[in-house]
């Protein structure tokens, strides 16, 4: 096995991924959570009267962002999509591939 | 081992790093200063700034106002100079003399000119103005230029984080 | 989304973009409290700007701007100052730094201005400042000649350095009109040491 083998094999097994519903929810809660957060974090900072309760605040929402949406947690492969099986018979090979060209 | 990918990759790489020398070149146009963003490196204007923050310049203006912050260069030294303008004087062919001192330092900047300089030309010597300041952003750079370990980690990180994620 | 280095990156991105909308947000508001609620073009003042005397000397120091064989007349002055800097601080302010200046040689095309003492200010409790009979900071001297039968206009300037944002420069309002100083002619006494 060469190196880029190798290399394309390890990439390979780090690509972590979830189901296509779970796609759009991390989405969402990214953008929301980092909204809200930094409208909160600037409030918050007026009100300490102070940039490093702002800093915190920000910080710690981003932290809690990657915490929730980075990992490929069990809930987010909930409902992945089903392939058709490569079955014995020439048919559902066939209609394997239609399925394909329509879901692209 | 695909070629056309790897190539790809390469190419992509190669619009990243111009096109970051493209914002860099245009922004000095529009400012019209050599170095439009830069880092402070020594404490001589604390606690306005710290290692590490940035200053973003600008140096269309013809004339420096007393109080300004500006940056120079002198000769035969590579690093450029943050300090505050605390005389100025205009002659009536319009060329603008100026002293410099830094906040935190006890005497003016005569001693920092070249050797039998007593002012500071604003339309050769000056770089630029301070106009805006980001805090501590810069500190990456200074952390990556004082020490060669860092530096090679640092790029060996960017090389690894270039291989695995291409995508 | 779909790769752990798509999620990532994805965060990451709407992090740094979310920042940068924290310090517009920091910025534009900053202007606010400052030009609308504290309304620091009127009401940055000065009660009183009082010159006790202005010093003339000569020096032969280079570090004095003269040379060996021309000594430069050098000037200081002490001073009482009342001015209340308050209103500059704000929850972006980081310090400010005032600093009195003598603006002279004033024509269409030429001017001189020169610090005569300036102080960095970072905490709004010592912002309102009441000085007596100080002395300037700095012993000035002129690019040219010197400063006898000079009127200097003077001039109190702030620069508010941010947390993050642009630098705001200005200048306190005088509000009496001692703010001229006329520098008699030098008198006959040079300081030998330098």
């Amino acid at each position: 096995m060469s190196f880029s083998e190798w290399l394309q094999e390890l990439s390979n097994k780090m690509i972590f991924p979830i189901d296509l519903p779970s796609q759009k929810y991390t989405n969402r809660v990214t953008h929301k959570l980092l909204f809200l957060s930094s409208i909160i974090s600037v409030v918050l900072g007026i009100i300490y009267d102070s940039m490093k309760t702002l800093l915190y605040f920000y910080g710690a929402s981003v932290l809690i962002c990657l915490i929730l949406v980075v990992p490929a947690y069990p809930s987010y492969n909930e409902n992945k999509l089903k392939w058709v099986e490569r079955g014995s018979n020439g048919k559902s090979n066939n209609l394997g591939k239609s399925n394909i060209e329509i879901a692209g | 081992m695909n070629l056309r990918k790897e190539l790809t990759n390469f190419l992509n790489l190669c619009f990243i790093f111009s096109g970051a020398f493209m914002f860099w070149k245009g922004l000095s146009i529009i400012t019209n200063s050599e170095s439009p963003i830069v880092v402070v490196l020594s404490g001589s204007m604390e606690p306005a700034f710290h290692r590490g923050d940035v200053l973003f310049l600008w140096n269309k203006n013809k004339y420096n106002n007393i109080g300004d912050i500006v940056v120079y260069e002198v000769e035969h030294r590579q690093i450029p100079i943050v300090h505050r303008v605390l005389r100025e004087h205009k002659n009536r062919k319009g060329e603008q003399f100026l002293l410099t001192k830094g906040d935190n330092n006890n005497g003016n900047d005569i001693p920092l000119y070249a050797p039998g300089k007593k002012y500071l030309q604003k339309s050769t010597d000056i770089l630029g103005t301070v106009k805006g300041f980001l805090p501590q952003v810069g500190y990456v750079t200074i952390w990556v230029s004082e020490n060669k370990n860092n530096a090679y980690l640092f790029y060996g990180l960017m090389a690894i984080a270039a291989l695995f994620f291409n995508n | 989304m779909f790769s752990l280095n798509q999620r990532f990156q994805t965060v990451i991105n709407a992090a740094i973009t979310y920042a940068i909308f924290i310090i517009f947000l920091i910025i534009t508001l900053f202007h606010f409290q400052l030009y609308v609620e504290n309304n620091i073009t009127e009401t940055v003042k000065v009660n009183n700007l009082n010159i006790i005397k202005p010093i003339l000397n000569l020096r032969t120091s280079r570090m004095f701007g003269g040379s060996g064989k021309f000594p430069k007349e050098n000037l200081r002055i002490k001073f009482d100052l009342n001015t209340d800097l308050s209103p500059l601080f704000t929850w972006n302010t980081k310090q400010v730094f005032v600093y009195l200046t003598g603006a002279y040689n004033s024509t269409s095309t030429s001017s001189s201005e020169v610090t005569f003492w300036d102080k960095i200010i970072t905490d709004k409790k010592n912002a309102d400042l009441d000085l007596h009979a100080v002395m300037g900071k700095y012993s000035v001297w002129d690019k040219q000649n010197g400063f006898s039968n000079k009127d200097l206009q003077l001039k109190l300037h702030w620069n508010i350095q941010p947390f993050v944002g642009n630098l705001i420069f200005g200048e306190a309002v005088m509000s009496n009109s001692g703010d001229i100083l006329h520098i008699p002619a030098k008198e006959q006494k040079t300081n030998g040491t330098a």
